[in-house]
């Protein structure tokens, strides 16, 4: 007997809204990378600077924001002050500003000063390679139009190599193409935060210490809030991926027995 | 032309590997002038992507509902940033909130409801290269929830060298990630970047020709 295509739209329905809405959470426990990348990141000092690359879209927002929010959150209580940008995609500039500004308000932060929010410029990899000659010809206002030049960090910041760290929360390849023009070119130490679907192409340069430590789908973020002894939407969204995975088993598993019973026949 | 890209494509591998004032200078200068032809490129998309609307109106095709719907998205955002801004709170601001986000997501979150679908009718034990594939996703599935760590856990008998989970499939997706993944991507990576280094050596020298037609 065939599963009608409906009767499995509704029970994954059902397996994904009733434990977000019933904010059911489980015991995640971290693993490696993961906690690499806490401990990149718990080795920035006081009044050191982290640049902070978005690079998705608001489609993977689910799997990302709660890396960001965590993150944010993790340099905050650290005193580290961020620049966050959305150089390599222009469609994620005024989501990104909402969270860092939400993140701020929680650690009371101060914009411009603690951290700025330098949004989308054209150019893409371009404007990476000029970060590192000189930041402000790329960049010479913030996203709310603020000059650059009157704020600390012209006075700090000269170049993107000037970042202790750079950390990009990316859905695609952009993580590649900032380890090969801001990595490997300036030097900044870097390590990335992805979709899950995107995680296995970047353990290549985990594994060979181009990348420090990173998040993978919403299972890293899940595990980055374990550590940080959070609650978010990363461990409360673990459930209902909990009861998805646990239906796909059982859907390959349902359709191998229908499929070996039928040819037994 | 060629001359052209013959000198510019010795000047900029030169200027990687050396550190020469004049040759970083002028590097500087470049990076600038792509920055400025990358606009013009977003011209050249807007243009294209609403010839290509306007010649599938003109032609009637059958769904012409959406090159409509894209000329009008397209010109309402426009216009609406043209006279009200685009900065935070303004009205382009809440366009891109309270439509295109929620929009992206929601056609992103439906492909959830065709992996479910096509895990029952198309992931098929059928030969041994399908079986291992099977395997390995499955162990994959697993580990990347908490149930992998609740049978680590429930599994875990202390031995010797310490505690040991005899069920941790957390531990095993990390291996099948960071081992098999990791080589077969790393082979890939070397062909394709061993292709673009000749490719672009072809282009500097002159042999490769196509980008001049």
């Amino acid at each position: 007997m065939k599963i009608k295509r409906q009767y499995i739209y509704a029970v994954l329905f059902i397996s994904v809204v009733i434990p977000l809405a019933t904010g059911l959470t489980f015991k995640v426990r971290p693993g490696p990378p993961v906690k690499k990348f806490y401990s990149a990141v718990n080795g920035l000092n006081e009044g050191d600077y982290a640049a902070v690359t978005l690079s998705y879209d608001p489609s993977t927002k689910a799997e990302l924001n709660p890396m960001v929010i965590a993150l944010c959150g993790h340099l905050f209580s650290r005193d580290v002050k961020i620049i966050m940008m959305n150089p390599l995609n222009n469609s994620i500039g005024n989501l990104g500003y909402e969270l860092i500004t939400r993140a701020a308000s929680l650690y009371g932060k101060k914009e411009n000063d603690d951290y700025y929010f330098l949004g989308y410029v054209p150019g893409e990899k371009s404007a990476l390679q000029n970060m590192g000659e000189d930041f402000y010809s790329v960049y010479s206002k913030t996203f709310m139009k603020a000059e650059l030049k009157d704020l600390p960090l012209y006075r700090d910041i000269k170049t993107i190599a000037d970042a202790k760290m750079l950390i990009d929360i990316s859905d695609g390849n952009s993580t590649v193409d900032l380890l090969t023009y801001v990595n490997t070119k300036y030097g900044v130490p870097m390590a990335a935060g992805t979709t899950a679907i995107m995680a296995g192409e970047y353990y290549t340069y985990l594994n060979s210490g181009q990348l420090l430590g990173m998040l993978g789908g919403l299972r890293g973020a899940a595990e980055y809030e374990t550590m940080l002894g959070v609650n978010g939407k990363g461990r409360r969204g673990m459930a209902a991926q909990t009861f998805a995975h646990i239906l796909v088993l059982l859907l390959v598993l349902a359709g191998n027995i229908e499929y070996f019973s039928g040819r037994r026949k | 032309m060629l001359i052209i890209v013959l000198i510019g494509g010795i000047l900029m591998i030169a200027q990687y590997f050396l550190n020469i004032p004049f040759l970083n200078s002028l590097y500087k200068k470049i990076l600038d002038w792509s920055i400025v032809i990358s606009i013009f490129a977003l011209v050249i998309a807007i243009r294209s992507l609403l010839a290509r609307q306007f010649k599938a109106i003109r032609e009637r095709t059958e769904h012409i509902v959406l090159p409509l719907t894209t000329i009008v998205s397209f010109s309402a955002v426009v216009i609406i940033g043209l006279i009200w801004g685009v900065g935070e709170g303004g009205f382009v601001d809440t366009v891109y909130k309270k439509f295109l986000v929620p929009m992206q997501a929601a056609i992103f979150s439906l492909l959830a409801f065709y992996i479910a679908s096509a895990s029952y009718r198309a992931f098929r034990a059928k030969n041994f290269s399908s079986i291992v594939l099977l395997a390995a996703a499955s162990i994959v599935i697993i580990g990347r929830i908490p149930l992998g760590d609740a049978l680590a856990d429930m599994t875990t008998v202390t031995l010797k060298s310490g505690p040991f989970a005899l069920i941790d499939f957390p531990r095993w997706a990390e291996w099948i990630l960071n081992v098999p993944n990791v080589g077969i991507k790393r082979a890939f990576a070397f062909g394709i970047t061993i292709g673009i280094v000749f490719t672009s050596l072809k282009v500097i020298f002159g042999i490769e020709r196509g980008y001049l037609k």
